[in-house]
């Protein structure tokens, strides 16, 4: 029970629902399965096919562009990410080997020290960006109005609170 | 007439109206609509086929909810219907009627 509604979880975030409509979706499989006693799977068949269904929901409302589809899709998002880290780590790293010694030459052509100092910013926007991302869709228990916590394993730390009827 | 199994097609396309009229007959939750389905004769409707049309009539304001502490385990959420969605249903009742008259008269010499 507690994994299926874990998984359930990842995969609506990965499908960008809503941090409150994924509680809304969380609490009514776990207060389904109490009440009838029956197993999510077949209860709510396989986690992946009930993500896509519930987030039709959303995929509809906000069809956007191609671009806007392709962001959607993460991969252009993660190229992207990752070229931004590469020459920020590059900036960095580089003018700070320059600084050290005069054998490396600083990256870019740039002064050493605006190398560093752009690097070491440009990853902490990167930081920043990140941490601020995954505070700004919190997801949210209806029945307490409070933010549901997950340990760095992706599992509920209240998995074993007063809700939880019927988990192991 | 009961069946184990309608055609899925059919069922996706009026479960929704048979969940809208059987809130309409008062304030309701998932489990208590699923009983009333099998019923009247709809057949066992699982958790994954329900929640979500529960999902989309409430996107649409037809149904306003609200989580309530049960006796015990993790609450239940209940569905009432909205001034829209009794008027949504009024609605879908008289196409409904139509559609079925039409359906019925096309068909009668073959059942």
């Amino acid at each position: 029970m507690t994994t299926y509604t874990d998984d359930l979880v990842f995969e609506l975030r990965m499908l960008e629902v809503p941090g409150t409509r994924i509680g809304e979706i969380l609490a009514e499989v776990q207060s389904h399965i109490a009440e009838t006693g029956e197993d999510p799977v077949d209860a709510f068949g396989p986690v992946k096919d009930y993500a896509r269904e519930r987030a039709g929901l959303e995929v509809a409302a906000q069809q956007g562009g191609f671009l806007a589809r392709l962001f959607r899709g993460h991969w252009l998002m993660f190229l992207a990410g990752l070229a931004y880290t590469f020459i920020a780590a590059r900036l960095m790293i580089g003018g700070g080997m320059a600084l050290a010694s005069e054998r490396f030459e600083s990256p870019f052509g740039l002064n050493p020290w605006a190398a560093l100092i752009i690097g070491v910013v440009l990853l902490a926007a990167w930081g920043v960006w990140l941490l601020r991302l995954m505070k700004a869709d919190p997801i949210v228990d209806p029945r307490t109005g409070r933010q549901v916590e997950w340990d760095l394993r992706g599992r509920r730390k209240d998995a074993n609170g007063p809700d939880g009827a019927a988990r192991p | 007439m009961t069946a184990a199994t309608w055609p899925t097609s059919w069922l996706k396309g009026f479960l929704e109206v048979a969940v809208l009229a059987i809130i309409a007959e008062g304030e309701t939750y998932g489990y208590e609509i699923t009983s009333q389905l099998e019923a009247n004769g709809f057949g066992a409707v699982k958790g994954g086929t329900l929640y979500p049309i529960l999902g989309r009539l409430e996107e649409a304001g037809l149904v306003q909810t609200e989580w309530r502490a049960g006796d015990s385990g993790p609450g239940r959420k209940y569905y009432r219907l909205t001034p829209d969605g009794g008027a949504g249903l009024h609605e879908r009742a008289a196409t409904w009627r139509a559609f079925s008259d039409n359906l019925t008269a096309l068909l009668k010499e073959h059942s």
